[in-house]
């Protein structure tokens, strides 16, 4: 399989060593590696600054710091360029590229979402950027209090509006609009997710999450606590999340792609049959505990009261 | 004769558990209310100084006992003997405070409840919190590897109550299912 590297901000020294690193290590990698130049349509853009990139291209940023991976698509690299840690980010997106992805498919939003969660992973915390929507500003994005905020002369919801709807880009120099940031990254990328996200995942495979979104922070919903319950205690398939809470097949996929977004620790295994060992040793449900929860849930007219 | 399942409300003195239990109990709580000789720690005039007892019933013959525990570390000893046989916990904690003294009564109620907490089977609902408590309770128990939700949550407020209850029933109920065949929960 061919495979292309581009560059963005490197000088003709720094593209001439990528070149000859290739010859060399073309010969230890899975697939062809080559270097189609400067810009950012390739599978990995090697470049000096966080970028948004279209597609499922992979970032490397040029660091201090020696190869480390980051989040998704992104990975850091040594400034020197040197030839095994070229070698190691090579590997490392082949070995990424040979297993199943998370998602069958993903929305343009969460696409959109995915670069915002990427970009704050990636950006010095004493840094700030803006984010365009059709080329039209729409928030800014600022560390403040240990975390990623975002300020906007618009409401929550025309933000998450927009950025539902429309093509993103990033500005990393953007004016000081004087405005306070009031909404956390992660509840713009929860709401999201959680509401607009139309990806797809493996009907074959069960998830877990290993942590629980903020409930009465974040954007909730009554299925979204036996979601979160169900995935934070064990693995199970969409199925099986769509039968505890009553929640749609989309509802409940839209709910684990936002724990995702949110680095919610989001796993997933395929579906494992019980072995007739599992069979005989499973307990009997507890019948009269089943039915006091059921009784205290309509007794208290709680949201998830189904009969 | 009532058939009781028990949940406990846990948490440091003046977290507001006893205000918790009035909001939704349907008998007027049994208090062991005595006056608070360490006004050091939370400025009230009265305290819990064996348990609170609550009770909600579904009907004549079922009921959920709710039980508020001593919030005092010298009453510590009482916990296990509470925690025995429980469902599960609402963890209530007063973020009106340092955020040194929210870890270290986190770390704490984690450790001495750890059945429940193993078993996820405890709520945290954080009183006179901001979002920046949440975050750090938040990031604590991500730090720590432990699952447990949190939330904020007035104890006055019978609708945070109820919210910080339907949590705690949905994890319950999780483990009412048998393993690899989940049934529509109603």
């Amino acid at each position: 399989m061919n495979a292309t590297i581009s560059s963005i901000g490197l000088n003709s020294y720094e593209e001439g060593l990528i070149q000859g690193h290739l010859k060399i290590l073309n010969t230890k990698t899975r697939d062809f590696w080559s270097y189609v130049g400067a810009g950012d349509d390739a599978d990995l853009v090697i470049t000096r600054k966080p970028v948004s990139t279209s597609g499922e291209a992979k970032v490397a940023i040029l660091a201090e710091d020696g190869f480390r991976k980051a989040k998704n698509n992104l990975y850091y690299l040594g400034e020197s360029l040197r030839i095994f840690s070229l070698l190691e980010l090579l590997l490392d997106i082949e070995h990424d590229t040979s297993e199943d992805p998370l998602f069958s498919s993903s929305s343009i939003t969460t696409c959109a979402a995915s670069s915002i969660h990427d970009f704050c992973a990636a950006l010095p915390t004493s840094e700030r950027f803006e984010i365009l929507v059709n080329n039209q500003p729409c928030c800014q994005v600022l560390f403040d209090q240990g975390e990623w905020k975002a300020a906007s002369h618009q409401t929550k919801t025309d933000v998450i509006s927009q950025l539902s709807n429309g093509h993103i880009r990033f500005n990393e120099q953007p004016s000081d609009i004087g405005l306070a940031a009031t909404l956390t990254v992660k509840e713009l990328l929860w709401e999201l997710g959680a509401k607009h996200s139309t990806n797809r995942l493996s009907q074959t495979h069960q998830y877990r999450i290993s942590s629980w979104p903020l409930f009465g922070t974040w954007y909730s919903a009554p299925y979204m606590a036996r979601l979160s319950a169900l995935y934070s205690k064990r693995f199970a398939s969409i199925d099986d999340g769509v039968r505890f809470s009553g929640a749609s097949p989309a509802q409940v996929q839209a709910f684990l792609s936002a724990c995702h977004l949110c680095d919610l620790g989001l796993q997933k295994r395929p579906v494992l049959e019980p072995s007739d060992k599992d069979q005989l040793a499973r307990p009997e449900p507890q019948t009269l505990t089943k039915g006091l929860l059921h009784g205290l849930r309509k007794k208290l007219g709680m949201a998830f009261s189904h009969d | 004769m009532i058939n009781g399942t028990k949940i406990l409300f846990i948490g440091p003195m003046g977290a507001g558990k006893t205000t918790a239990i009035t909001c939704i109990s349907d008998d007027p709580p049994i208090k062991t209310e005595a006056s608070n000789s360490a006004r050091h720690i939370s400025d009230k005039q009265t305290t819990t100084v064996a348990m609170d007892f609550g009770r909600i019933y579904m009907d004549q013959f079922n009921a959920i006992d709710l039980y508020g525990i001593p919030g005092q570390e010298h009453f510590d000893f009482l916990w296990p003997i509470l925690e025995k046989g429980a469902l599960g916990a609402i963890f209530l904690l007063n973020c009106d405070t340092t955020d040194q003294i929210i870890q270290n009564s986190l770390e704490k109620f984690c450790n001495d409840f750890s059945r429940l907490r193993d078993n996820s089977a405890i709520v945290i609902a954080l009183n006179r919190a901001n979002e920046n408590a949440v975050s750090l309770c938040h990031n604590w128990l991500r730090e720590n590897n432990i699952v447990l939700p949190v939330l904020m949550a007035d104890p006055r407020n019978r609708d945070d109550i109820i919210m910080t209850l339907e949590l705690l029933i949905a994890t319950a109920e999780v483990d009412l299912l048998p393993e690899g065949e989940i049934h529509d929960a109603g």
